[in-house]
């Protein structure tokens, strides 16, 4: 089980950085997954880790962002209470991440090229962009990547192929 | 066929970049996962304590989260800053639920992993 995690530890704290924006969040949630599979799937046969491994990171990605938003929507109405502004529009800088989680994907990025793609790769809706690195990356094939995101077949399909378009378009004067 | 070609020459350079990326990952990162890892591993085969101390007292946990977000509306008075009343309900659930929010869309999965379990069994 060690070595399983050892090989797929440094991907998914790359695909949980690009997902999160945000390096010690993407640790946490990488570490939480891992004690997932350890806790539940111990005992299931080692082919099946991979797939169950990051079904739970995917799991965990998604609450995440739940949590994010409703964190926000709360956040801003606290705001709004405190200053006693109702009227006010919520201000659009609040909405813009600190200076230390816009950078995280600096550990991640390394040449132009990479630093171009984990761009694009962030601009893409997050099941687009995580099918795409469950598919491209991961090297899941589609039913594996459906169990992996709780999705159909038909979806990573969809998904998987809009992401290469998307990505193929902006990337033309960096890649192939 | 030109078209197949050129997107499987575009997906091998995304992941000769990607893998390049891990490779890049500088030491105290690789350390902190390394770290993260072993204690996964260690925790995750340890008798679950904690995870059942937390299950007794997230009933606690979360009637006090409700009383509290129900005082502050109270008190915000007249500020005219009322958030609707089924955001706040679905909100709650989500923060006070003890399991996590994708666990009750994720039944069907293990619906078909426990019959997995009886086919192999």
């Amino acid at each position: 089980m060690e070595r399983f995690l050892a090989a797929v530890e440094k991907q998914a704290y790359q695909m949980a950085v690009i997902a999160m924006g945000n390096a010690d969040g993407a640790l946490d949630l990488v570490q939480d997954a891992m004690l997932g599979l350890v806790r539940q799937y111990a005992s299931r046969p080692e082919t099946e880790w991979r797939p169950l491994f990051f079904r739970i990171l995917q799991s965990r990605i998604r609450d995440w962002h739940r949590r994010e938003r409703v964190r926000r929507r709360w956040r801003g109405w606290l705001e709004q209470w405190r200053s006693g502004e109702a009227e006010e529009e919520a201000d659009p800088f609040h909405e813009v991440p600190a200076a230390e989680t816009c950078n995280p994907a600096r550990q991640v990025e390394g040449g132009a090229a990479l630093a171009a793609l984990v761009a694009e790769l962030k601009k893409l809706p997050l099941r687009q962009q995580q099918t795409f690195l469950l598919r491209a990356w991961q090297g899941l094939s589609v039913e594996e990547t459906a169990v992996a995101m709780g999705c159909t077949a038909g979806s990573v399909k969809t998904h998987y192929s809009r992401a290469v378009h998307a990505l193929r378009q902006q990337l033309e004067g960096h890649w192939p | 066929m030109k078209k197949d070609k050129d997107e499987q020459e575009f997906l091998a350079a995304v992941r000769r970049a990607l893998d390049g990326g891990g490779d890049q990952l500088d030491a105290a990162t690789r350390h902190r996962l390394a770290r993260a890892r072993m204690r996964a591993v260690e925790e995750g085969f340890s008798p679950k304590t904690s995870r059942r101390r937390f299950r007794l007292l997230a009933p606690f946990v979360a009637t006090l989260a409700m009383v509290l977000v129900a005082a502050a509306l109270f008190f915000q008075g007249g500020s005219g800053v009322t958030p609707p009343a089924t955001e706040m309900t679905a909100d709650l659930e989500i923060i006070t639920a003890a399991e996590a929010p994708d666990f009750y869309a994720d039944l069907e999965f293990y619906q078909w992993l426990a019959e997995g379990e009886e086919h192999a069994g």
